[in-house]
């Protein structure tokens, strides 16, 4: 087995100058996004630092559990960091090692003899494994993204304004999710108990879609505020959203509900027992 | 073990502070406890403060509709006053919204609900008779 290994490594190293100039020809040719990206020089030095530490992996003599292929997959990793993925494809990316994979196998091919054909089923494994490591580490650099984005979002996306005395606005803007219900209905009852206001105006005005999920997170939302002892009032019902949610069948009635958020602040103030000026 | 807990009678109403973790037996004792003094002082209002509550469970949530509609059948309107924001998240995840209990901020702002709430059912009554009166 490891004699296989060694004698694969030797005739890779022996052709290491053609082997890496016919993986960079491919590389041009089938990751050219991923070329301009990171730059034609940066990527022939990454790929020759990755030739060399594939083929001195192939020289170490490690039992079967022990990742034989640590060092290069640092060597991976560093290069993915500096992708950026708004302009690159995961397949180009992915293309990146499977080039070299045919590069190998056809110089294997060209020098074969009677043993090289098991190497062949090796090196198949071998790569595989790289690939779905390449694979992951661009899935997981895109959801860490996508996490940070949804973060900043969330904390942007529910502010509570306090309107007047007594009075608090919580503006919607945007869809409104399950997880975006639970954090508004927390900073919203938070404000509730720290002002000790006594009505709260949903705004929906910022809402395009009304639908059944929409329509229970308010009511869900509204029913907490009462839950406080709070009136809550739902402003910025438009023509199209009272008839979409009378379609739908849902049942507002037990809340105040205002067409304008002018009136919904004018309701408050009545509701309140204030008067401006 | 059942920790008494305080019923204020304070003019036509009943305050009742809960200052302590009600468990399934002693919630039922103290409602028996509130409709005992509803009784006797025939009062028309019951305000019951859980700010200091910071557990309420299924069942404590349905006591308190269930004394809240008992309490109704006697004549007297209740309000649940001070409800934190980790209960309120709570019961809502339970799916108790609660919708025939009338709830307010504080102890202050639940005393002014129970006077509109009173003196609106006193009004639709003098409304009724006056009715009655004009049709005969």
């Amino acid at each position: 087995m490891s004699n296989i290994n060694l004698k694969v490594a030797d005739i890779l190293d022996k052709n290491r100058e053609a082997l890496l100039d016919s993986w960079q020809q491919q590389l041009i040719v089938n990751t050219r996004v991923l070329v301009s990206e990171v730059g034609f020089n940066s990527i022939k030095s990454y790929s020759e630092q990755v030739l060399l530490s594939f083929i001195d992996s192939l020289t170490q003599d490690l039992s079967a559990e022990e990742d034989r292929f640590s060092q290069t997959r640092v060597l991976l990793k560093e290069f993915i960091a500096k992708i950026d993925f708004n302009n690159v494809d995961f397949v180009e990316v992915v293309n990146f090692i499977l080039t070299l994979k045919s590069s190998v196998t056809n110089l294997l091919i060209k020098e074969s003899d009677a043993c090289i054909s098991e190497s062949i089923l090796n090196l198949t494994s071998w790569f595989d494994d790289l690939t779905f490591y390449i694979f992951s580490i661009c899935i997981e650099t895109r959801e860490s993204l996508i996490r940070e984005q949804q973060r900043a979002f969330m904390d942007v996306s529910v502010p509570v304004v306090r309107l007047w005395n007594q009075i608090l606005m919580i503006p919607l803007v945007g869809m409104l999710d399950s997880s975006r219900t639970q954090q508004m209905m927390e900073t919203m009852l938070g404000a509730l108990e720290d002002y000790q206001s006594r009505v709260a105006i949903l705004d929906i005005s910022g809402i395009p879609v009304v639908d059944t999920l929409v329509a229970r997170h308010l009511i869900t939302a509204a029913s907490a505020a009462r839950l406080m002892g709070a009136e809550c009032i739902i402003t910025g019902v438009r023509a199209r959203i009272s008839q979409t949610l009378v379609q739908l069948g849902v049942d507002l009635s037990g809340f105040i509900t205002r067409s304008t958020l002018a009136d919904g602040f004018a309701t408050a103030l009545k509701i309140t027992g204030q008067q401006i000026g | 073990m059942y920790e008494e807990v305080t019923i204020l009678k304070i003019g036509d109403s009943i305050v009742v502070p809960i200052q302590v973790e009600l468990h399934d037996s002693s919630a039922k004792t103290l409602q028996e406890n509130i409709l005992q003094k509803i009784e006797r002082f025939g009062s028309q209002g019951l305000i019951i403060d859980v700010s200091a509550v910071l557990i309420i469970d299924s069942f404590l949530g349905r006591v308190l509709i269930d004394t809240a509609s008992m309490a109704k059948l006697m004549g007297a309107e209740t309000v649940v006053v001070g409800m934190r924001k980790e209960v309120v998240l709570t019961l809502l995840h339970l799916g108790l919204t609660m919708k025939n209990l009338h709830t307010a901020l504080n102890i202050e702002d639940g005393f002014s609900l129970l006077n509109r709430l009173t003196s609106s059912i006193s009004g639709n009554l003098l409304g009724v008779s006056h009715d009655k009166k004009a049709t005969t």
